[in-house]
């Protein structure tokens, strides 16, 4: 009797994914839990495993495909079984709560628009001269059109039911990506229900230049990493702000673990920096250039996102020299970080050139107040301006 | 307006011209005193007398060369050829002679010559008596072909055929003898000779015969009917010259068309009207012209084997399945 393997749900938040990439195929044997499949989730293009073992018979969906949590995506055979309608209905019969009228076949999914499109492009086009001929008149492309039925003949009903896609406008809905969707989600849950603050300070930057100097004649080393060692370093100082809301309260975190904003092409994603105060800046500079590197290629596990405490996002490099960050919930802290600038500072009553850069932390007004979060950014602020401090 | 049988209608038919025009005669073989094997010319002799209801020998070539030769002489002969079948032994004078006397003198010859050739199978007749050879004269210019189904289109045209001035194939189907119909009275009625009929009107699939096939398309069409399939039913009544226009107009509105004749299928009518087709309504056609003939064999004297021959109303409607299919 025909199994069928189905997209788990493994993430609290998944409901559904878009297919990537099937790593089997039709004969293949599949052992239960192996990893059968590459997915598009709302975290990340996460590896999905088998729900059953057989041999695979079919392969339900495609790539590009979207598919809910629980859907049928490739049928299963046992090792010398014969798929037959009748075994699938029998199967249908017995396992499936809700056999519907008329799904005696195993409903295959279409592929995306775009492979179908190829695909029919690739042989002759098998039309009428009916059909060609009132396509010319009408101005239809013959491309776009197709038979009712795959490898029929297009006929004059099937130009009759062309719809000619609707006219491009200047503007074009685009929809959510699940990856999209899931920032949206993030975003609209932060803004109402962390009532946010933000402190703004300004870090003077000699030091720090020359402190980054040095490391990189060692090795390669950004800002981001002094500054999340700098962030790390002042949450040790007041352990009870490393900490995430909960239902009725919050969770003071015994690990800091230091999320840093990364720009994909796909999105926004926050990596993690676990244990961010154990670590050196090396090992930082390390782990950080990995993560980013996964995060561009689409790579990162849900494992290499997940457990942040509190979050760094920098926009310095396109010139911002400040702005106030919506917090990474069920986080109450983010530091916003500013370009570097040469600017005229006051040094010992004298008027001179600093290089300087803005600093910001919004912070979550339930759960601190502006005092306890003017004392932590002081703390990095300081940290910032002479980081040799950070090993006091 | 009355019922009359196709037999009755063709006799009427020859009553009414040799009444009207004293140049009308009859020659065949037992075409006089008895009436006919089929008794399309019973009580003709009794009426206009022996003189122009001639009894012949059985000598196709001899008789077929009489009619021309009357013709071109200022009368007006109806040949019969008893079986189509034999009208092998008569073709040189309707291929060499018949057709081609007014073109090679010039316009100065006439030759209102009709040929009365019954044909069609049924019944265990064999090889040799159910032959239905009609395709054979389409191919020879000079001759106009009329192959009526209804006791009034046979009337009609027959009428219409002994008053033509051009030689004139007239192919009736022996098992249609006794279709009834109503046919309409008195001389003046006439069905002009290269007019096809729509025998039923349908949106989906035009089914293109002629002859005893008529009947047969209007029983798959009611058949289809009942899938909810419309088929359209051209009668042709005339094959050469062809209504065209009839066939094209239909092809308009269905965009599918099946050829159906009782003919074997190879080199039948139909070839030449799908070709026709193909050069005047590309553009219409939703599907590939499709014929329907009986198998390119000869007719079985066995009569299961006959009939397993012969194209039948589940023929034609495989043919409309297959064409509305799109495969």
């Amino acid at each position: 009797m025909p199994k069928y393997l189905v997209l788990p749900k493994i993430g609290m938040n998944m409901e559904e994914g878009v297919i990537d990439e099937w790593l089997i195929k039709p004969g293949d044997k599949v052992e239960k839990e192996q990893i059968v499949l590459r997915a598009e989730t709302d975290k990340a293009v996460q590896d999905i495993f088998a729900t059953d073992g057989g041999i695979v018979y079919k392969l339900l969906v495609h790539p590009g495909d979207t598919v809910p949590c629980q859907e049928k995506i490739a049928i299963l055979l046992e090792e010398g079984e014969e798929y037959t309608e009748e075994t699938a209905d029998q199967n249908k019969a017995s396992a499936e709560p809700k056999p519907g009228p008329g799904t005696a076949d195993v409903p295959e999914r279409k592929p995306g628009g775009k492979a179908a499109g190829q695909e029919r492009k690739k042989g002759k086009v098998r039309i009428s001269p009916l059909a060609k001929k009132m396509a010319e008149d009408l101005g239809i492309p013959i491309e776009e059109l197709s038979p009712e039925e795959e490898g029929k003949r297009i006929v004059k009903a099937d130009v009759l039911r062309y719809e000619p896609p609707v006219p491009r406008e200047s503007s074009v809905f685009v929809p959510f990506t699940p990856r999209r969707k899931a920032i949206a989600r993030h975003m609209l849950d932060s803004v109402n229900h962390k009532p946010r603050v933000t402190l703004v300070t300004t870090v003077d930057c000699e030091n720090l230049i020359a402190f980054r100097e040095k490391l990189k004649k060692q090795t390669r080393v950004s800002y981001n990493e002094i500054i999340v060692k700098a962030c790390a370093a002042a949450l040790r100082v007041y352990p009870h702000m490393n900490c995430i809301t909960q239902e009725g309260g919050f969770c003071i975190k015994e690990d800091i673990n230091i999320g840093v904003a990364v720009d994909t092409p796909d999105g926004l994603l926050v990596p993690v920096l676990k244990k961010a105060d154990q670590k050196g800046i090396f090992e930082l500079a390390g782990e950080f250039g990995s993560l980013t590197e996964k995060a561009r290629n689409g790579q990162l596990s849900a494992e290499d996102m997940s457990g942040g405490t509190f979050s760094v996002s920098n926009v310095g490099m396109f010139g911002i020299e400040s702005f106030d960050p919506i917090i990474n919930s069920p986080e109450c802290l983010i530091l916003g970080v500013g370009c570097m600038k040469e600017t005229a500072a006051v040094v010992e009553h004298e008027i001179c050139v600093r290089t300087c850069m803005q600093i910001s932390l919004s912070f979550d007004h339930t759960v601190f107040d502006g005092a306890a979060a003017a004392k932590l950014l002081k703390a990095i602020k300081d940290l910032l301006d002479d980081p040799v401090m950070m090993l006091a | 307006m009355s019922i009359k049988t196709v037999r009755e209608a063709l006799n009427e038919a020859f009553a009414e011209e040799m009444e009207r025009d004293a140049g009308v005669f009859i020659m065949g073989c037992d075409d006089g005193v008895k009436g006919n094997p089929f008794g399309v010319t019973m009580g003709l002799a009794d009426r206009f007398g022996l003189e122009r209801v001639i009894d012949t020998p059985i000598s196709e070539p001899g008789f077929t060369g009489m009619g021309v030769g009357a013709a071109a002489t200022g009368m007006r002969p109806v040949v019969e050829i008893m079986f189509c079948d034999w009208v092998t032994l008569a073709m040189d004078q309707i291929v060499n002679m018949a057709a081609k006397m007014r073109y090679m003198f010039g316009g100065n010859v006439e030759m209102p010559l009709v040929i009365r050739v019954p044909i069609g199978a049924g019944g265990g007749q064999a090889a040799q008596h159910s032959q239905s050879l009609e395709a054979w004269f389409n191919h020879v210019p000079g001759l106009k072909i009329v192959a009526p189904y209804t006791p009034a289109d046979c009337k009609g045209l027959l009428k219409a055929a002994i008053r033509d001035n051009n030689p004139v194939m007239f192919f009736e189907n022996k098992r249609t003898y006794a279709v009834k119909g109503e046919v309409p009275d008195g001389e003046d009625y006439l069905v002009e000779i290269g007019k096809a009929a729509v025998s039923r009107e349908g949106q989906d699939v035009t089914l293109v015969t002629y002859s005893s096939m008529v009947k047969t398309c209007l029983q798959a069409a009611e058949k289809l009917e009942k899938e909810g399939i419309s088929c359209e039913v051209i009668d042709l009544r005339t094959l050469l010259p062809l209504d065209y226009d009839t066939v094209v107009a239909s092809i308009e509105k269905t965009g599918r068309v099946i050829v159906v004749h009782e003919a074997c299928k190879r080199g039948g009518m139909g070839s030449d009207i799908v070709a026709e087709i193909n050069e005047r309504a590309f553009d219409l056609l939703d599907a590939p012209p499709l014929r329907v003939g009986a198998l390119n064999i000869p007719i079985p004297y066995n009569a299961v084997l006959e009939s397993a021959v012969l194209p039948d109303v589940s023929d034609v409607i495989n043919a409309v399945h297959k064409s509305l299919s799109n495969d």
